[in-house]
């Protein structure tokens, strides 16, 4: 099950990846707006992160560390 | 450590023009104020942030605690302040630097209780649970034509725990960078001291320690002008003291005695993040999807769904609307009370590990005003970052997050639902400004 799962998981980021066409830098415009950011506010980020992590069983995702003991 | 590397990257670049660096953005990487911790060109100008937020828990509801005399309803409530400081060292090195500050107080749940016509209620501690933490994050960007290399080190320290991280990450750009391929690798290590006296049994271990290992590989992808994608995996591998030295289980078997939590030593946690950002030109707004898988060898699964609206309304003021759903399966040593048998070597009521789903409304809104005034700024100023305009962000958000048996994805079975899942509401205040 975990082995087609990552067979599939594969095959999806490389049809994506190859199914794309290349942006110019020029034609970045819309990519480069501040909404358009994976995190567009670090400290909500940071904030959220350590919130949900001592309330829920599961990890944030990404990177990085740190973080406190999730206690009570 | 900056010095020999600030020498070697110097000689070879040239300053580029913001904007155009700006337009010339990676598939990961986009420019803001304190969003620099994923920028991928160095920044020109100094960038501070300072946020404040207040969190605080819903009381537990009357029909699930157990008053046992000196348990309270009343839940956490914590007061959180933040400050960041982002500073150009070099045209070729960035440095950040972020502290945390909170304060916590009010009553958690220590163990479940089977009552007289055999529900399961929340025995609380006191209210007087007061505890403070301090955190600080230190990290070195070292930046290369084809990407940066990132080097982190921090501390956080509360009453009864102290951890240390140090991570060195990578992020290389491809395909006339509309590809990025970032890993990243956190060793951490944590100090467990449990000293609150209020909650010693014979059989609560006194203290310990835990290592982590943090390692992650990421590619962000260009999909189309208006469209951008990220996958990343992150595996953590943890062994040592794992247990909640604050919890304790009932044992329905030997007169309803209590017995510490254990949990296993070991603990591998996987998940795979997805992000799509699509900008809508049409009504100027852009969208944010997010889906996390997470497994982990507590038996734990969980799904997450974030979904944003960034409406940008004139030049300079966004609303963002966001809603997230959570469902997590249990782990499978987890119990509200032990059931009459052999007592197992693991085991918990903690309602972390239990079964049950959350949803989070959020709304947030912010102000962003480049340029707000002008000044001349000194040589020394200047040789930090500070230049002669003022750019100013202020951003104000609210969260509600609710969570219960019923919301999660599966059926719940009543004996597994914890009476102490939580309820809260999140205030914060941001401001941020580059120099």
């Amino acid at each position: 099950m975990r082995k087609r799962f990552s067979i599939a998981l594969a095959a999806v980021l490389l049809l994506a990846i190859s199914g794309c066409t290349v942006v110019k830098p020029w034609e970045r415009d819309m990519l480069a707006r501040r909404d358009m950011a994976f995190e567009s506010d670090v400290l909500e980020a940071t904030r959220e992160a350590h919130i949900y992590f001592s309330k829920e069983a599961s990890m944030p995702g990404g990177t990085g560390g740190g973080g406190g003991c999730g206690c009570n | 450590m900056t010095e020999p590397s600030q020498k070697i990257f110097a000689s070879a670049w040239t300053k580029p023009n913001r904007r155009l660096a700006a337009l010339a953005s990676s598939a990961l990487a986009l420019p803001g104020i304190a969003g620099t911790a994923n920028a991928d060109t160095p920044i020109e100008r100094a960038e501070g942030a300072f946020a404040f937020s207040y969190y605080f828990e819903d009381d537990l509801s009357e029909g699930k605690f157990l008053d046992d005399g000196d348990g309270s309803r009343e839940r956490y409530e914590v007061y959180t302040y933040q400050l960041r400081f982002d500073l150009p060292v070099s045209e070729r090195v960035d440095l950040g630097v972020q502290i945390l500050y909170e304060e916590m107080s009010g009553a958690s749940p220590w163990y479940v209780a089977a009552s007289g016509t055999g529900e399961s209620l929340q025995v609380m501690s006191g209210a007087t649970i007061e505890d403070e933490r301090f955190d600080l994050t230190v990290d070195a960007d070292f930046f290369i034509d084809s990407g940066k290399d990132t080097f982190t080190v921090g501390v956080s320290t509360e009453n009864d725990y102290l951890s240390v991280h140090f991570g060195i990450g990578a992020e290389r750009n491809y395909n006339d960078k509309n590809t990025t391929v970032t890993t990243a690798g956190t060793f951490s290590y944590d100090w467990i001291d449990p000293s609150d006296p209020r909650f010693v049994t014979g059989a609560r271990r006194k203290n310990g320690e835990r290592w982590n290992i943090d390692l992650s590989l990421g590619v962000s992808q260009i999909l189309t002008r208006s469209t951008i994608g990220q996958i990343s995996i992150s595996y953590k591998h943890a062994d040592g003291y794992m247990d909640d030295p604050y919890k304790l289980i009932q044992n329905l078997d030997s007169g309803f005695g209590l017995l510490s939590d254990r949990r296993p030593s070991e603990k591998d946690q996987v998940a795979i993040l997805t992000r799509i950002r699509q900008h809508v030109d049409l009504l100027n707004a852009s969208v944010h999807f997010d889906y996390r898988f997470y497994a982990d060898t507590y038996d734990i699964t969980s799904h997450t769904v974030d979904l944003a609206w960034h409406q940008s309304i004139g030049e300079w003021f966004t609303i963002v609307p966001s809603v997230r759903y959570y469902s997590q399966s249990k782990a499978d040593f987890y119990e509200t009370l032990l059931p009459p048998g052999v007592v197992p070597r693991e085991r918990s009521s903690d309602f972390r590990l239990s079964p049950y789903g959350a949803l989070s409304l959020r709304m947030k809104a912010e102000i962003v005003l480049e340029d707000l005034f002008r000044y001349d700024a000194s040589n020394w100023l200047r040789a930090v970052g500070v230049n002669d305009g003022f750019d100013l962000i202020v951003a104000l958000s609210y969260e509600r997050y609710l969570s219960d048996g019923g919301y999660a994805i599966t059926h719940v079975a009543e004996r597994d639902e914890a009476p102490g899942l939580v309820k809260f509401q999140v205030i914060a205040f941001t401001v941020s400004g580059r120099f």
